[in-house]
């Protein structure tokens, strides 16, 4: 007679802590170092930041010698779906999940099977339905009472190839590497944002201002002599029952007296943080197209998430130009714009008008940023460096300007009888020496991140 | 293992435990054969951590955190499956259950978990693997540890990276001990007659075959006139004996991986049997029991429905494409058991039956084929065209960018299956020369089953069989072939003739960057075209330490 067992064990040891740790560690390193790639991924600017996402992965798969699926025969089984081809008529049961299509009971029916001698067949079908029924389909027909057997037939489609690697549009599907594969993982949003955020810091932040906000953290750190039971420091009270008695001459630990107790406590933790305001720009004439938008969309996108994660007290100002400049909101912004020609100097006039009129110098820290692809009137310049003079010196902390061109990765693709103009040479001939006027030059989604690290550069030197 | 339970048993435990008795003593009656269990409940956060380890006490190695993070953040994320239960293949056998599973669940699952038991205490398959490996496993994770903390975790860790991408070119088809105790324990006639047949069935999947074919091949390719080249399957254990330059600390640790993967093997080779089998069985006992005494009724509460739902749930087909192992072995034994008590004159034939099988009979002739089946030999042996029907079974493939279905007809679903499953689906390699061009260097050959190999995972491979080896490394792959292939069913392999395949050459000379790749011509291939092939006596050798070295490091000295 064989003895079988019920046990119930504490759960003491927790083997896999240092494994999960190690692997974290791995992970973040590889985020780390294809950050670049991960951060433009359609899936990661158009969802929140609640979501899981498939990060495709260096480094972490495990490697083995291995067929090659994409070559081979592969043989799997239909969910039921398929097309069907015998009919017949069945019995009626009741179904458990959607009670009321069938008028027999389900147990009487099953009664009835067995003594036909058909319980399999019946069990069968129940079964078949209840899986069936879970998901919705076939209802119908399971309902006019159809049966039959359901086959998928040769030239139905089950998917599409899914393609490791971030990237979208003509952007990199990999690494450098042709032969490197990604390892696909699910990775919380906010676990990216924290390893992006860790390495960027809004520059030159300067206290001033009255507008000083008090964010309150809580601490739970301090011990008192008194509190709720439930608090009790077991650790403390026992060392302060050691040192009254070492206090008499007496070793070790003792009853433990009232005196003795301590509690953890919290306490509320006061930061004064700065203000700041960001201007965005947008160049919205006919020149920037779909692909244009969405390397500026991306880095915007970024940008916002990242000021939101780090301070509670920025302002954002969004501003969309062409000949002509007006303020707008997030949403308008990131839409695709109108049309027309370029100027820069409208922008920049408009966002020194915001700054002048509603945040001043002594309360506001001012950072301005502006994508366009540079094809600005070279007749604007007369105009324009006044106004970035004016801005500079206004001071803003830091003015960034990005030029997205397509062209400068690959000059196999610039037909060799244009050349694109680029404000970026003008303005650098002429500010390039500021240490607060930073520009950039954007080629495809891969540049994204090293643009952020360099705006908002951590090892930059600040006065704060 | 201690018991903390012994000073109280609470109410609900007290009635698993009458539960678990009456579930016994059904299983036994129908016929089961299943070992002494010990079910431990353990909570959801264990259960995860258990089936990352899958053996309690494992090294500690990122990839089992991997596992874990994988599973929590699923479950966080509300799409993680419930795992109920998982059983260890040991003696007495070891369970456990979640402690959040309801008492008629706790049912089905234990019915389950007797399947299980019964599988793996018969089948031929499991019959060499260590059956205490919980404890083997927790000696060799101390001595690993031990290890890391002499020469550094991140050399350590390196080297089971190493170890571990070789983790499945060990020999899968360990030669078959024929004199198995199932054989006495038959007590019908009719089993013991058609004994010799079904042996002989077996012997395909030994390895021998196997290298015969490699064998004939060299030959064929004039680069061998020695009859016993190396043809060893089994590189973690060539590398064990013949790697030079390695520590101790090296080849134990590679031993150890050995050893432990020598454990999961059966798993592999037969989840899709065995999970069918563990589900056909929790299916039958709980309605037999149900139908006789009411088993499934909880303070006067009618739980049927939710045990059919539970087992459909179990064994519905989850999404197209995937070959859902609960769903096709449950089937596959469920068709066998109607066919054989209720067969049609083709079904008749192909079981060797002249009428239609009792109850007892029948699950007497199931019981018999759970004992030799593989998930290959499954599908080669017992896959008809009913069953492709009622399973929904088709070939699909990659046609430019989209997975297309090509085809469902029921003999090249079966083929298809048969060789996607033999070798538990991974790829042969051998080591046919450790001494190429008389420097040392390692040669590998493909045998090829009609499936091309990844590019990808050969550099990467590569990379890490280098590093063991130090000196350079050939391997000898498939690139593209004819179509034209004729299927042998008896072994359940498709066989190509030399002429059918162009092959190609990687070379690996120091880092992965380097690989060089180069085609071999169509046959005939000169000598010239390969370099002279030496084979060495290793295979003796190895044969002569095999044992020896399955033993391994009984005599660590730290």
């Amino acid at each position: 007679m064989p003895t079988h067992k019920v046990i119930r064990n504490p759960n003491l040891f927790r083997r896999i802590k240092k494994d999960v740790a190690r692997h974290n560690e791995r992970l973040r390193e590889a985020i780390r170092k294809n950050i670049h790639n991960i951060i433009v991924n359609e899936n990661i600017i158009s969802s929140d930041r609640d979501k899981l996402l498939k990060v495709p992965i260096r480094r972490l798969k495990s490697w083995s010698f291995d067929y090659d699926m994409e070559r081979s025969e592969i043989t799997g089984h239909g969910d039921g779906r398929g097309t069907l081809i015998k009919q017949g008529d069945r019995p009626k049961v009741q179904c458990p999940s959607c009670g009321d299509i069938f008028p027999v009971n389900i147990r009487s029916a099953y009664e009835q099977a067995m003594e036909d001698g058909r319980e399999y067949e019946f069990l069968m079908e129940v079964e078949n339905h209840l899986a069936n029924c879970a998901k919705g389909p076939n209802r119908d027909e399971y309902a006019e009472g159809k049966t039959g057997k359901r086959r998928t037939i040769p030239g139905t489609i089950l998917g599409k190839q899914q393609k490791g690697g971030g990237g979208q549009g003509n952007g990199p599907q990999g690494g450098e590497d042709p032969g490197e594969e990604f390892y696909e993982t699910d990775v919380p949003i906010h676990e990216v944002e924290k390893i992006l955020f860790e390495e960027l810091k809004l520059p030159f932040l300067e206290e001033k201002g009255h507008r000083k906000v008090k964010s309150e953290r809580y601490k739970f750190d301090d011990i008192r002599k008194a509190g709720p039971r439930s608090h009790l420091a077991k650790r403390q009270t026992i060392k302060e029952s050691i040192k009254r008695r070492a206090k008499t001459g007496e070793k070790g630990t003792g009853p433990i007296f009232n005196d003795d107790l301590r509690f953890r406590s919290w306490e509320v933790d006061e930061e004064e943080e700065s203000c700041a305001v960001v201007i965005a720009m947008i160049d919205s004439s006919a020149s920037m197209d779909e692909n244009k938008k969405f390397l500026a969309r991306s880095f915007y996108l970024w940008m916002v998430r990242f000021l939101q994660y780090q301070y509670d007290n920025v302002d954002i100002v969004f501003i969309n130009h062409h000949t002509e400049a007006k303020e707008c909101t997030e949403e308008e912004f990131f839409k695709r714009g109108e049309s027309g020609g370029t100027k820069f100097s409208s922008a920049y006039k408009l966002a020194l008008q915001v700054l002048r009129e509603r945040y001043p110098t002594s309360d506001w820290n001012s950072y301005i940023f502006h994508f366009s692809d540079g094809e600005n009137w070279s007749s604007d310049n007369a105009e324009l460096f006044p106004v970035l003079e004016a801005l500079l010196e206004h001071p803003c902390n830091l003015l960034g300007y990005g030029e997205i061109d397509e062209y400068a990765k690959d000059s196999q693709s610039n037909p060799g009888w244009w050349t694109p103009y680029s404000s970026k040479k003008d303005m650098d001939a002429k500010f390039g020496n500021h240490e607060r006027f930073v520009t950039c030059t954007i080629t495809g989604v891969e540049d994204i991140a090293p643009a952020l690290q360099k705006f908002f550069a951590k090892d930059k030197d600040t006065s704060l | 293992m201690y018991d903390f339970s012994y000073h109280s048993i609470s109410e609900q435990d007290k009635k698993l435990n009458e539960a678990i008795a009456t579930i016994d003593q059904k299983a036994r009656d129908l016929g089961l054969e299943h070992i002494d269990t010990i079910f431990e409940i353990v909570s959801q956060d264990r259960m995860r951590e258990l089936s990352s380890y899958i053996i309690p006490i494992r090294y500690h190695h990122w990839t089992f955190g991997r596992e874990y993070y994988k599973a929590r953040t699923l479950d966080k994320y509300g799409q993680g499956g419930r795992l109920y239960e998982m059983v260890i293949n040991s003696n007495p056998a070891y369970a456990w259950l979640l402690d959040q599973n309801t008492l008629t669940e706790n049912k089905l699952v234990v019915a389950h978990v007797f399947g299980h038991v019964d599988f793996s205490e018969n089948n031929i398959l499991y019959q060499a693997t260590d059956k205490k490996i919980i404890s083997t496993c927790a000696q060799n994770a101390e001595i690993i540890s031990e290890y890391s903390f002499k020469y550094g975790e991140e050399i350590v860790e390196r080297w089971i990276d190493a170890c571990l991408t070789l983790s499945w070119n060990i020999n899968l088809n360990p030669v078959i001990n024929k004199e198995y105790k199932w054989m006495h324990r038959g007590n019908s006639e009719d089993l013991k007659r058609e004994l010799p047949e079904l042996l002989d069935s077996m012997d395909n999947f030994e390895p021998l075959f196997v290298a015969e074919r490699i064998k004939e091949m060299l030959i064929m390719r004039q680069m061998t006139q020695n009859p016993e080249p190396i043809m060893e399957v089994d590189l973690l254990l060539f590398f064990l004996h013949e790697a030079k330059n390695l520590s101790k600390w090296q080849r134990d640790i590679m031993a150890i991986i050995h050893e432990e993967q020598n454990y999961f093997r059966p798993n592999i080779q037969t989840h899709i049997v065995n999970e069918g089998w563990a589900t056909w069985w929790h299916k039958k006992i709980l309605t037999d029991l149900d139908v006789e005494q009411d088993f499934l009724k909880e303070n006067g509460e009618d739980m049927f429905y939710k045990f059919l739902s539970m087992h459909s749930n179990v064994a519905a087909p989850i999404r197209k494409g995937a070959l859902h192992p609960y769903f096709v072995g449950y089937k596959m034994w469920d068709y066998m058991y109607r066919g054989l008590m209720n067969p049609t004159e083709k079904f008749k034939k192909h079981h060797n039956i002249d009428r239609a099988l009792t109850e007892k009979e029948a699950i007497e002739r199931m019981k018999m084929y759970r004992s030799f089946s593989t998930n290959s030999s499954f599908f080669r042996d017992f896959l008809d065209e009913t069953l492709v029907e009622e399973l929904d079974l088709f070939n699909f493939r990659l046609i430019d960018d989209e997975w297309v279905v090509t085809e469902n007809n029921w003999r090249s679903i079966r083929d298809n299956l048969t060789n996607m499953l033999s070798n538990a689906g991974q790829p042969r390699i051998y080591v046919v020369d450790d001494n190429y061009k008389d420097q040392g260097e390692l040669y590998l050959i493909q045998d090829f089953d009609g499936h091309i190999m990844d590019d990808t995972s050969i550099r990467k491979t590569l990379d890490y069989v280098g590093k063991i080896w130090i000196k350079p490394v050939h391997l000898e792959v498939v690139d593209r072939t004819n179509d034209e292939y004729s299927f042998n069913t008896k072994t359940g392999m498709k066989k190509f003739s030399p002429g059918d395949e162009y092959c190609k050459v990687y070379t690996y000379r120091g880092t992965k960057d380097d690989i060089e790749i180069r085609d071999l011509p169509i046959f005939p291939r000169s000598i010239e075209d390969r370099g002279r092939i030496i084979v060495g006596d290793t295979s003796r050798k190895i044969r002569e330490n095999k044992r020896a070295i399955e033993k391994k490091v009984n005599n660590v000295i730290f």
